[in-house]
């Protein structure tokens, strides 16, 4: 018996962590502190950069079903809520925990425990001096959120007419011993002052901030669409917020242009920062965990002590869709201690396609509504569980089922744990008991029982093998894990060695080599070099692709695509590098010795990036700049060092490297407009314009070193997949919820995706190896219960549903030339029977017939 | 006409105009029971046939509820449905029948009390409104 | 502006079409044939030079959707090459075909011409048995830059308020108006199929006092659309007024059938989901007291509607082959109108644009 994993805390990380685990059949035991599980997530009523909603997906599974639900149908998840922990003891083997639920004390041994107890928003009463706890009209940024979106609901018009929001409360803060950035405060702001500019553009905001952090995938162009709309981004600290008794408005004071200025709101908005739980750093005291806001990593590992593991905004602080990532990753880490176990259904056979003898079924319903359907259906069963109904099936010999449920998603996703109790899969219908033509609904759902036509679906088989495009980092580390779980792998590389582009960087030569060994030396991967993909066909489970190399055309069937080609160091687009003095952050480590000699040098940040025709923030470089600087000034104390910069954007713990930076002596001058480099004879001279002051700065550096980030490279690839991309990188299927899934059987990580950090690309890469290795490892995908068929006869193949399909369960049969459902994949959206203008193209339980029926007994 | 009760035939997306008027019965927020139910998939796969079908059998009103611009659980299935009911609208309009009976409304999995709050505006207006014309003739 | 050529008279043409045929450029032609008795026309397809004389190219007639008969062939299966002489309205449905992948058309070339309407199928009919030279008029009028479907009671109604009589799209256009009349190629295919089959005389050409002279044609039959829409449109104001319309309705579906736009293998309505148990009649006597039959036709037309009232081509097909009369033009083409205004759609504008239906902007239709 495999032992549990317990999961500490349910928010976006916790949730995606422990679903991936049970997904991949490990136990799980999920205690939270709240009544509810969710975390602030469900709090929330859109998310950035979408403008969107998205609590439903959340699945591994997606689209499929939100997380309250599926956490409490998910057959290898236990939910304890209202829990406090009492004690926590790791050993060798596995972790014992002591808490108490709802009361009631409990003692669980486990494998592993991982801490997603994330945060709490910033208590806002600790900064009176910004009206925080005073004012009624002085806000916290997450209950501001509520107080907007029930006005927009309601479309009553906001009363505050003017707004201002201010950034970094209880972030960036020594004075409240909160020193680090909490990385999403930016974006939430944004956020809110979008969906109230779009609800009323009439409304006046102003957001006062420091640095604008908005480094996310596709970020930069949300960032700029709030000041195009405009919306007032004003980089100030504001000193004080008062209340003018007479009239109830708001002052704040604030510098402007060097002096001190005053200004008027309705309202004012204190973005929270992220802070660590009180009693969560009880515990890591009682763990023996040293934890230092002042360092630039608050944990040296994920697994801060054997067997115990931290994931999400406890470890850095993070928006969601890197929780969801890093929620993965760390399943990642315990699903190759133990191996995957995949769920293993058998589809219950029948001998005939028409449905004898019908059970009524009565689940969950209150006693009222049983009398109700007893007056008319007085054969109508009353049962507790599905287990009821199975037993009732078996007894009766029925073979179809119409089950009035209260809650009709949990219902169908129980069902497909239980087998279908028995049943055929097309053989049961679900009627939600809320309904006012309850009656005539189930005689609907009986006569559309009788007409159906079932036939046994055989499972579709998998091959379980990857096909990786790509052999760099994000490739590699893929490779390993799916390896690992006996998944076979080829891994197509463009170039003649594997590695990409971290085998241009010294310090992280070893890291790729190690992975390269590993890679090289497992039976299960197969690593094709020189070659290129040349054309896709198919989807999840049967993509045939062809595979050129020099020598030859190869053909290759895999079950899922895995995209991770990369990127390539903006070089030629950076007009200004000369390669000798002035060159790109790139060549840096390369270069180290020689630069540290010199006397002065200039960074230029945001070289070619974050200008008007490429809105592209590349995340990584103020950290990198910010390292290089800090590396040079600790060799060479004597030298001196400019940063021009737009933002500086380390977020996270990483702000404690540009403290430490700017405590050294480096220089940071922030540029609006841009920087000249002049070249003179033999000398460099660089002219900058410093923004606020207006001051103007002439150097004469001896290097000058240009962050310009890097390109994905996924012109060609994105062409052979038909994939969309914005800027060249990949666009998945769900921004905020699903960054690693393309499309149905597509996948990607790294730099293609988004800019990112050499160990976020190794996170993600492992994250998108679960996502693919739980599809894959049972070697079979099941038919869903509602799907989509067509009937050939009238099928006159106009692929209008082939394109209507959101998830590519759809496709041609040229040589029959109709259309086909892939019913493994077929979510049942119906997309597709509502373009098919003869129906000739129909869903399961949406039959035409059948509703049309429906609604004429509906109308009564 | 005072005791007139309009009836209104409702398909609600599953994922969140279903889930909006699931919370305004767990809620316990009032509303018209004048509204029946028929759940959909998503707003992208109700047919333009079936909104027609219930107009023609005599329902007063028909309420297509689904996710907001961009939420749809399928991508989509929103966009679509709105560009199938402007045609239906614009078809309805231009054969003098008035096109308000039908309603196409985005609802959020939390906004229970919006739900409840269109219903009780829709039932108000088809009161105003009066009886579909279709309800007594069969003669179509 | 592509190549063109001119040519002396319309028998012209046809010396190019034998030629085209003779060289292999194509396969076979497709347009209007006469039948033995010279009583009527119907399409046809030949790979005979000989029985291109009975070929008449501008031919007062439309004995059914052309774009119909292309898709039916099943094109899609065959190798051969075929020259397809089509009408305008018939090379729009043939787009939206296209777009429906119910034609493929990589191995076929269009020529279609300057359209001078067709007259309802019995009067062609019938006047050609008692003898009248129809297309001798026809073609004169042509020279004579006149308009005959204008006034006439006798063409169809469609042609009579067809605005649209000018191919946009077609590999080949026959300027077909004048004394003298031209074959402009409108695409790459058109242009290789002239360069292939003529050896001199192809030149680009200024047509602009052509366009000037059809321009006044085309404004006088906007200006009776523009009367009968209004006429229409009084009379249809409300749903009352339109079922009274429809009540001759048989629902033979041949106006379904008929239309290129409704393209499915098999109508929804022939198919056993509106064969109603009796019980279904029953419940609809409880509500209603009574029940027309057939059953459903006006579920039917407001189905054909939403179905194909964006791509409808206003060909007139429709109400020449509805058999108790009703005025199905008017309703289709004036409606679809106001549907394809919706997304500033024209069906067979381009093959390119996508059908309404099939795409979405994420930013429109912000009041529905």
């Amino acid at each position: 018996m495999v032992k549990p994993v317990i999961v500490v805390g349910s928010g976006f990380a916790g949730l995606s962590c422990a679903f991936h685990l049970a997904e991949a059949g490990i136990p799980v035991i999920i205690l939270e502190k709240k009544e509810k599980l969710g975390g602030y997530f469900p709090q929330l009523k859109k998310q950035f950069p979408t403008n969107s909603c998205g609590v439903c997906f959340m699945h591994p599974d997606y689209p499929a079903y939100c997380p309250y639900i599926e956490a409490e149908r998910h057959e290898n998840i236990t939910v304890y809520t209202n829990v406090s922990i009492q004690n926590i003891e790791n050993y060798q083997e596995g972790v014992n925990i002591k808490f108490s639920a709802d009361g009631i004390l409990n003692e669980i041994d486990g494998q592993a425990l991982v801490i997603a107890t994330g945060y709490e928003p910033f208590d806002i009463s600790m900064k009176p001096d910004l009206g925080g706890g005073l004012y009624e009209n002085v806000y916290p940024a997450l209950n501001f959120e509520d107080h907007i979106y029930d006005l927009i609901a309601e479309n009553k018009s906001l009363p505050q007419r003017k707004i201002a929001y201010i950034q970094c409360v209880g972030s960036r803060d020594l004075k409240i011993k909160r020193p680090y950035c909490s990385s999403f405060c930016c974006m939430y702001a944004i956020k809110q002052a979008l969906l109230i500019k779009d609800f009323d553009p009439d409304v006046d905001i102003s957001i006062f901030y420091m640095d604008i952090r908005s480094f996310g995938k596709d970020y930069e162009r949300y960032y700029l669409s709030a000041r195009e709309k405009g919306i007032k981004f004003i980089r100030s600290a504001v000193a004080s917020v008062k209340k003018r008794p007479s009239t109830g408005k708001l002052e704040v004071l604030y510098t402007k242009d060097g002096s001190a200025t005053e200004e008027t709101f309705d309202a004012v908005v204190l973005s929270q920062g992220a802070v660590i739980e009180k009693s969560i750093l009880d515990l890591m005291k009682k763990l023996d965990v040293e934890i230092d806001f002042y360092k630039p990593k608050l944990f040296e590992d994920r697994e801060i002590k054997r067997n115990i593991f931290v994931t999400g905004t406890l470890y850095d602080p993070m928006d969601i869709p890197d929780s969801a990532i890093d929620g993965i990753a760390t399943a990642s880490k315990i699903i190759s201690r133990n191996m995957i176990t995949p769920k293993i259904l058998a589809p219950v056979k029948v001998k005939t396609q028409k449905v004898a003898k019908i059970g009524i079924f009565l689940l969950g319903c209150d006693n009222r509504l049983d009398d109700i359907v007893r007056t008319r259906f007085s054969e109508a069963l009353k049962v507790k569980d599905l287990d009821e109904i199975q037993y009732a099936v078996r007894e009766n010999k029925f073979d179809g089922a119409v089950i009035i449920t209260d809650d009709i998603r949990k219902t169908s996703g129980f069902l497909e744990n239980k087998n279908y109790c028995g049943l055929h899969i097309d053989s049961v219908v679900l009627v939600p008991s809320f309904n006012n033509a309850l009656l005539e609904e189930i005689s609907a759902s009986i006569q559309k029982l009788r007409q159906v036509k079932r036939n046994n679906h055989v499972p579709k088989a998998l091959n379980s093998k990857v096909c990786i495009i790509g052999g760099g980092l994000a490739g590699l580390v893929s490779a390993k894990f799916l390896g690992e779980m006996g998944i076979n792998v080829v891994i197509v590389e463009k170039e003649d060695r594997l590695g990409g582009r971290l085998l241009e960087i010294p310090s992280r030569l070893d890291l790729v080599k190690n992975y390269i060994k590993y890679v090289e030396d497992n039976k299960n991967i197969e690593i094709l070099l020189n070659s290129k993909v040349k054309d896709v066909e198919g989807r999840l489970g049967e993509y045939i692709l062809q595979i050129e190399s020099k020598e030859d055309v190869r053909k290759l069937k895999v079950d899922a695509l895995l995209v991770t080609t990369g990127g390539i160091p903006r070089k030629n687009v950076v007009v200004q590098e000369d390669g000798k003095r002035v060159f790109t952050i790139f060549d840096f480590e390369n270069r180290f010795d020689e630069i540290s000699k010199s006397k002065r040098v200039v960074f230029k940040q945001c070289a070619g990036s974050r200008t008007e025709d490429n809105p592209v923030c590349y995340k990584v470089c103020c950290k990198k700049a910010v390292m290089s600087a800090i590396a040079l000034k600790n060799k060479n104390p004597e030298i001196e060092i400019f940063i021009l910069h737009k933002d500086i954007r380390t977020y996270g713990f990483s702000e404690n490297l540009y403290r430490q930076a700017r405590a050294m002596g480096i220089q940071f001058i922030r540029y609006s407009q841009e920087p000249e480099i002049m070249r003179e004879s033999e000398k460099l001279k660089v002219k900058v314009l410093e923004d606020g002051t207006n001051s103007e700065f002439i150097f004469e550096p001896e290097y000058v070193l240009l962050s310009s980030g890097m390109n994905p490279n996924t012109e060609e690839v994105a062409e052979v997949l038909g994939i969309g991309t914005t800027d060249g990188f990949i666009n998945p299927y769900n921004q905020k919820t699903g960054l690693l899934d393309i499309k149905n059987g597509i996948y990607s990580a790294g730099l293609c995706l988004a800019p990112n950090y050499t160990e976020d690309v190794i996170k993600q890469a492992e994250a998108v190896a679960v996502r693919i290795a739980i599809k894959l490892a049972g070697r079979q995908l099941y038919v869903k219960f509602n799907t989509a068929f067509v009937n050939p006869k009238y099928c006159c193949g106009c692929e209008l549903c082939v394109k209507a399909c959101p998830v590519s369960a759809r496709y041609m049969d040229y040589e029959e030339k109709i259309a086909r459902v892939d019913e493994a994949l077929c979510e049942g959206c119906g997309n597709c029977a509502m373009v098919c203008a003869n129906k000739a193209s129909q869903h399961k339980v949406f039959e035409h017939k059948g509703m049309l029926k429906t609604i004429d007994l509906m109308v009564g | 006409m005072s005791d007139f009760e309009p009836k209104i035939i409702g398909f609600l997306c599953n994922w969140c105009t279903y889930t909006g008027a699931d919370l305004a019965g767990t809620a316990r927020i009032q509303y018209p029971s004048n509204i029946r139910v028929i759940r959909m998939m998503c707003s992208g796969g109700v047919d333009m046939v079936y909104v027609m079908k219930a107009l023609l059998e005599g329902a007063d009103g028909v309420l297509i509820g689904g996710c907001h611009p961009g939420d749809c659980h399928y991508q989509s299935g929103n966009f679509k449905a709105r560009r199938r009911v402007a045609i239906l609208k614009k078809i309805l309009q231009q054969l003098g029948y008035n096109e308000d009976r039908v309603w196409l409304r985005w609802i959020s999995a939390s906004e229970g009390k919006k739900f409840a709050n269109t219903v009780t505006e829709m039932v108000e207006y088809l009161k105003k409104l009066g009886p579909n014309p279709f309800k007594y003739t069969g003669n179509i | 502006m592509g190549v063109s050529i001119e040519l002396n008279n319309i028998s012209a043409l046809k010396e190019i079409l034998k030629e085209s045929l003779e060289n292999k450029v194509v396969d076979a032609v497709l347009g209007l044939f006469w039948d033995e008795n010279k009583e009527t026309v119907a399409y046809g397809m030949t790979k005979d030079v000989n029985i291109l004389e009975r070929l008449e190219v501008l031919c007062p007639s439309m004995p059914v959707q052309g774009a119909r008969v292309v898709s039916n062939i099943k094109f899609t299966e065959t190798p051969i090459r075929v020259l397809c002489i089509i009408k305008p309205c018939e090379m729009r449905a043939v787009v939206e075909l296209v777009k429906l992948k119910q034609i493929m058309p990589e191995k076929l070339i269009f020529l279609s011409m300057d359209c001078g309407g067709a007259l309802e199928p019995e009067k062609f009919k019938e006047f050609n048995k008692f003898g009248k030279d129809v297309v001798g008029e026809y073609l004169s009028c042509y020279e004579n830059f006149s308009d005959f479907s204008y006034t006439s009671e006798n063409y169809r109604f469609a042609c009579r308020v067809c605005d649209r009589c000018v191919p946009k799209i077609s590999d080949l256009r026959l300027r077909s108006y004048g004394k003298t009349k031209y074959l402009e190629a409108l695409s790459d295919k058109g242009h290789k199929f002239l360069n292939e089959t003529i050896k001199d005389g192809l030149k680009e050409m200024d047509f602009s006092s052509y366009e000037d002279s059809l321009k006044k044609i085309i404004d006088n039959r906007k200006a009776n659309k523009d009367k009968e829409r209004e006429l229409f449109k009084k009379e249809i104001n409300s749903i009352e007024s339109f079922t009274r319309e429809l009540s001759a309705c048989i629902r033979c579906h041949n106006c379904m059938v008929n239309c290129p736009a409704d393209y499915c293998k098999e109508c929804i309505f022939r198919s056993p989901v509106f064969d109603h148990p009796s019980e279904n009649y029953e419940l609809w006597l409880e509500r209603k007291g009574m029940i027309k039959l057939p059953s459903d036709t006006l579920l039917f037309h407001l189905t054909r509607l939403n179905h194909m009232s964006t791509s409808c081509v206003s060909c007139g097909m429709c109400e020449t082959s509805c058999p108790v009369g009703i005025r199905l033009t008017r309703i289709f083409s004036f409606i679809g109108e106001e549907t394809q205004k919706i997304f500033d759609y024209e069906p067979g504008r381009s093959y390119t644009e996508e059908l309404p239906v099939a795409t979405f902007r994420e930013k429109e239709l912000d009041k529905v």
